[in-house]
């Protein structure tokens, strides 16, 4: 990685230099040649304390607990036990250029510097920042790390299961039930492997706005992100062996960025360059299967361990997302036009291009029939060399052609030409468990998405205006059910301004989205060689399917008493409805949100905030239970109505209690959100009953900080702080899962509830 | 990549070619110094105002933006009143943008007019202050980015508050990582030109292409996942299997109910429920390079 050190240096190596080679003697400003004022200026101004431009340098020492060794604790930030900090500012201004260090929390794994400099050559601003990305502590796993790119186990314990399994198999197979496996790798169990998920993100960027007060607005633009660490992944060896691991992550991401913009009598041309790049250090790895010891396949493999079968892979591999660039070029205009109006065309060309050597088909060296499987020789090719090409043009009209009338017109285009080869196997195998010769082609789905749009407003005097608009998104793919979706909106604003201090804003909108045909074989088919291929019909997937929305929002801000008070209340709703043409798959898709808030601010010296909120996100669906067929029976139906429902209040004090010598801040915010599956099934069929999930990722979060503030002096200060927090979760497909479950082995990680908090002292100094 | 060369290379030699048209942008000098204002408007002249762009580059004349200081000097000082002095608080939305926008009719704010916080008639200082700002960057009438922005879109707070987040309220992420206020081409003012391209900026790993791709991953992350915050793993709208089973009702296990039964908090746990879900299998859900991955499993 370029360093963050490195990164800082050239960006201070470019800043001081321009500070000193454009320090010059302040400018005498220009004679006034206005009459001698005869208002006296105070001899001398009241000294304030700057609060945003001024040098800081401030310590602490902290203590922080917690009940629990849950992840989500620290999940992006670091609470650190003992001297934390520092945090700096550094600010120098000489008149024409401006200097600005800002470091927090140096010392710990959640760090960030920024540095801007302002100066009439250049605009330069830098960051460097740590995020720890902790996904679950103590996880457990029967497997250990071999190396960053393999998680084993003995070959003896193999060998032992391996043999265990084979003799019960030939003595009565239909014993080996879950009871049976569980006995068999108790002892795994409860000698895991404990470790610590997750990774951290480093980032670090430069940005140059050179010549900023030129002919041209010229800005490049650099950040790289290294992302280091695991993160958990469902790996499998059938419907019988789930062994869930933990991916490693070793990425670098370099994003560079190139900007001009030239503005002209008309107004201005703009273009630019950027480029993305993707780096993996591992394209794959591998992790061992606890019940083999040696390869071995049959057709049921897939299935293992169990009555079917006992076979399968020793070992498994993933591939991984392989390198991968993006660059995007763009070019455009805004032009400006009589009656405050401007025309905005712009256009931009893309490419993102990966490169891959492919795995072989298999890892188990048992398949060997139609081909060597494991053999990276019988792929029809070795390398995959994916690209798309983007296309986006993007139009814009906007006009006020008299006073109270303004219109708007916008129209985008959005192609994604996925030119990515097809590639065709002969088949390929379960869970490298058994091969299924079923000749199989890659899909390079693509998609063309169009929108037309146009607003026209009316001012009706100073209190009202009214905007009503249309929207036509015309949609286009490739290999899907549906060639053509189009989708028409029409929506109606009004903004009411009855008095200075009252503002509410209201729109409505309402439309429909229509498919050309829904052809399901068609889609279905598309990855199959030889075979015809659909789904359930009367199943109408949500991202393409026929459905009626409505959105509405409407906002209330209110500052009465000439400012001292704020109110503002908020409501958001929108509501997708499938039912009407689709019989399963989402059917209706609804969220909800209504916000209040409030703040008083009578004077200086103290301030008071409040705000509410409830909303809701619910989706409801209908399946269809089949066995090897597609049912047709009604009865085997089943509904699914899954909720989230939540409540949020928040509430915070600032009192000055001395002015400019003691503060205190108080915040608290409360979050519960309630989740809940429905479920039903009519009686009679298959499932016949249907059981409701009550605890569906149910949280509640709580947050209380408290801040005192004391300065002694313009120079030192000191702050008195505590933070509080505690955090619930219930969640039944997860909550008690223990680390070997039916046809699974579990991490089960430590990410659930905790009661922690922080309590510091810190010390500061400003100059 | 040659083709990405053209569009740079067309638009040097337009910029080379409208060279000649451009004009001077940096405001006319007036003859009222800005120590002459701060007689009467200390703080807003001292505080920190002075430490910005506008008091460095506008050569400290307070006139650029209120128009005739001095005669407001002299009438205020003759008990005549205000005089011809222009305030903000008396200004229009669409006269204040203007006023701004005089100077900051470019880069960005150059796809302001037509925009939708434009249509709404917001104003540059409904977010911004030129004298009484309280960040460090961009002169937000509140400390940080995202404040500003709760107070108008308050359920996207509620929403950042969800168990799985973005780490906005970490202060590792503002709403600017993502989103461009001042409009752009793209629904939702996204600063990219669609959200899979935005997406793809910090989540490279997603971008592919694959050998195995999943249609709507390729399409839209937002099909499945919520951005501003999600109480499901992973940023997903919907838990795990009913978010799969919107669109995968196949024969056999795709198509069959899980209930409370199936959760490991039943009586007949299954992994096709607990934990992760389908994901528990079909890890690879964005897209795979394994040849023996058309079902995302490997």
């Amino acid at each position: 990685m370029m360093k963050r050190s490195t990164i800082f240096a050239l960006a201070l190596t470019l800043a001081l230099p321009l500070v000193a080679q454009t320090e010059t003697p302040e400018a005498k400003p220009p004679e006034s040649t206005a009459a001698v004022s005869t208002v006296d200026a105070p001899a001398t101004a009241p000294k304030k304390l700057d609060l945003l431009f001024s040098n800081i340098a401030a310590v602490a020492v902290q203590g922080a607990w917690a009940d629990t060794g849950s992840s989500k604790f620290e999940e992006y930030r670091d609470v650190t036990r003992g001297v934390t900090g520092p945090d700096v500012r550094l600010f120098h201004d000489s008149g024409t250029s401006a200097f600005l260090f800002t470091g927090e929390k140096l010392v710990t794994e959640d760090r960030r510097l920024t540095l801007s400099a302002d100066t009439p050559a250049a605009r330069i601003d830098a960051f460097y920042d740590a995020i720890p990305h902790r996904l679950g502590n103590n996880a457990k796993s029967i497997l250990s790390p071999v190396s960053s790119t393999a998680w084993g186990l003995s070959d003896l314990v193999q060998r032992s299961l391996q043999s265990a399994l084979e003799t019960q198999f030939a003595a009565n197979r239909t014993a080996i039930t879950y009871p049976f496996l569980r006995t068999l790798v108790e002892p795994l169990v409860n000698t895991p492997y404990v470790f610590d998920l997750g990774y951290t993100r480093e980032r670090a960027g430069l940005s140059l706005n050179l010549f900023p007060t030129g002919p041209v607005d010229t800005r490049v633009s650099f950040f790289q992100e290294n992302r280091e660490g695991d993160r958990n992944a469902g790996t499998s060896f059938g419907f019988g062996n789930v062994v869930e691991t933990a991916e490693p992550i070793r990425f670098v991401q370099r994003d560079f960025g190139a900007r001009l913009e030239l503005p002209f009598s008309g107004g201005l041309v703009r273009g630019g360059l950027t480029i993305n790049q993707f780096l993996n250090e591992f394209s794959s790895y591998t992790f061992d299967n606890p019940f083999r010891a040696a390869d071995a396949t049959d057709p049921n493999a897939y299935q293992a361990p169990g009555s079917a079968s006992i076979n399968g892979a020793r070992f498994a591999r993933i591939a991984l997302a392989p390198d991968s660039t993006q660059a995007t070029a763009t070019a455009g205009i805004v032009y400006k036009l009589p009656a405050h109006s401007r025309f905005t065309a712009d256009v931009a060309y893309g490419m993102l291009q990966s490169s891959a050597t492919l795995i072989p088909y298999t890892t188990n060296t048992a398949i060997i029939a139609p081909l060597n499987a494991s053999n990276a020789a019988t792929l029809p090719q070795r390398e995959f060399d994916g690209e798309i090409a983007t296309t986006s043009v993007n139009l814009q009209f906007s006009s006020r052609p008299m006073n109270k009338v303004r219109v708007n017109a916008r129209y985008r285009y959005y192609d994604v030409d996925n030119q990515s080869e097809r590639v065709e196997l002969p088949g390929y195998v379960r869970f490298d468990a058994a091969w299924q010769d079923i000749p199989r082609r890659t899909v390079p789905y693509g998609w063309t998405n169009q929108v037309a749009e146009a607003t026209a407003a009316y001012d009706l005097g100073r209190v009202t205006t009214l905007e009503a608009g249309f929207r036509h998104n015309r949609m286009e793919r490739t290999f899907r059910e549906t060639r053509e979706t189009t989708e028409d909106m029409v929506h109606i604003a009004a903004d009411f301004r009855p008095f200075s201090w009252l503002v509410a804003r209201t729109s409505f909108e309402a439309g429909s989205r229509d498919f050309d045909e829904y052809d399901q074989t068609r889609a279905e088919s598309e990855s199959f060689e030889d075979e015809e291929r659909t789904n359930l019909p009367g199943l109408r997937r949500f991202d393409q399917a026929k459905r009626d929305s409505q959105r509405v929002v409407a906002m209330i801000q209110a500052t009465p008493f000439n400012g001292p008070v704020n109110v503002g209340l908020n409501f958001v709703r929108y509501f997708d409805d499938y039912d009407d043409h689709s019989d399963f798959g989402l059917l209706q898709w609804r969220t909800q949100s209504i916000n209040l808030e409030a703040d008083y601010t009578p004077s200086d010296r103290w301030s008071v905030f409040a705000f509410a909120g409830a909303d809701v996100f619910g989706g409801f669906q209908r399946g269809r239970q089949s066995g090897a067929t597609f049912s047709t029976n009604p009865a085997d139906d089943w509904t699914a109505y899954n909720t989230d429902k939540s409540k949020t209040f928040g509430a915070g004090l600032n009192v000055t209690i001395i002015p400019d010598r003691f503060d205190v801040r108080l915040t608290s915010q409360l979050q519960t959100v309630n989740g809940r599956a429905q479920l039903e099934s009519p009686p009679g069929g298959s499932p016949d009953l249907a059981f409701d999930v009550g605890h569906v990722d149910d949280t509640r979060f709580l947050q209380m900080t408290a801040q005192l503030t004391y300065r002694f002096s313009q120079t030192w200060d000191a702050t008195l702080g505590a933070w509080l927090e505690r955090y619930d979760i219930d969640d039944d497909p997860t909550s008690g899962t223990l680390p070997y479950m039916p046809a699974a082995f579990f991490l089960i990680p430590e990410d659930a509830g905790y009661n922690g908090g922080a309590a510091f002292v810190k010390a500061g100094f400003h100059w | 990549m040659m083709k990405l060369l053209i569009a740079p290379a067309v638009l040097l030699v337009w910029i080379g070619t409208a060279a000649a048209q451009t004009t001077e942008t940096a405001p006319p000098a007036s003859g009222f110094d800005i120590t002459e204002c701060q007689g009467c408007h200390d703080e807003a002249v001292f505080a920190n105002f002075q430490h910005t762009q506008h008091a460095r580059k506008l050569a400290r004349v307070c006139a650029e933006c209120h128009g005739d200081v001095a005669a407001h000097a002299r009438m205020e000082a003759a008990g005549e009143g205000a005089g011809p002095i222009i305030s903000f608080k008396t200004l229009t939305n669409e006269e204040k943008n203007r006023k701004c926008m005089s100077c900051h009719d470019r880069r960005r704010q150059a796809n302001w007019y037509g925009g939708a916080h434009d249509r709404r008639d917001l104003a540059c200082t409904t977010c911004h202050s030129v004298h009484f700002f309280r960040s460090q960057r961009a002169q937000l009438r509140t400390a940080t980015a995202s404040e500003t922005c709760f107070s108008c879109h308050q359920q996207i707070r509620t929403q950042m508050l969800r168990t799985s987040h973005h780490p906005l309220r970490e202060g590792k992420m503002d709403c600017g990582s993502c989103h461009d206020p001042h409009s752009s081409a793209a629904r939702g003012m996204l600063k990219a030109e669609s959200v899979n391209d935005l997406c793809y900026t910090c989540h490279g790993d997603k971008r592919g292409p694959f050998l195995w791709e999943h249609a709507p991953v390729r399409e839209n992350c937002q099909t499945c996942h919520a951005p501003h915050g999600s109480n499901h793993e992973k940023l997903l709208v919907a838990k795990q299997p009913w978010l799969c089973q919107r669109c995968h009702l196949a024969t056999r296990h795709p198509g069959t109910l899980y209930d409370f039964r199936n959760t490991s908090a039943g009586p007949s746990p299954s992994n096709r429920v607990v934990e992760h879900g389908c994901r528990n299998c079909h890890n690879q859900i964005h897209g795979t390079n394994a040849p023996s991955g058309p079902y995302l499993g490997r």
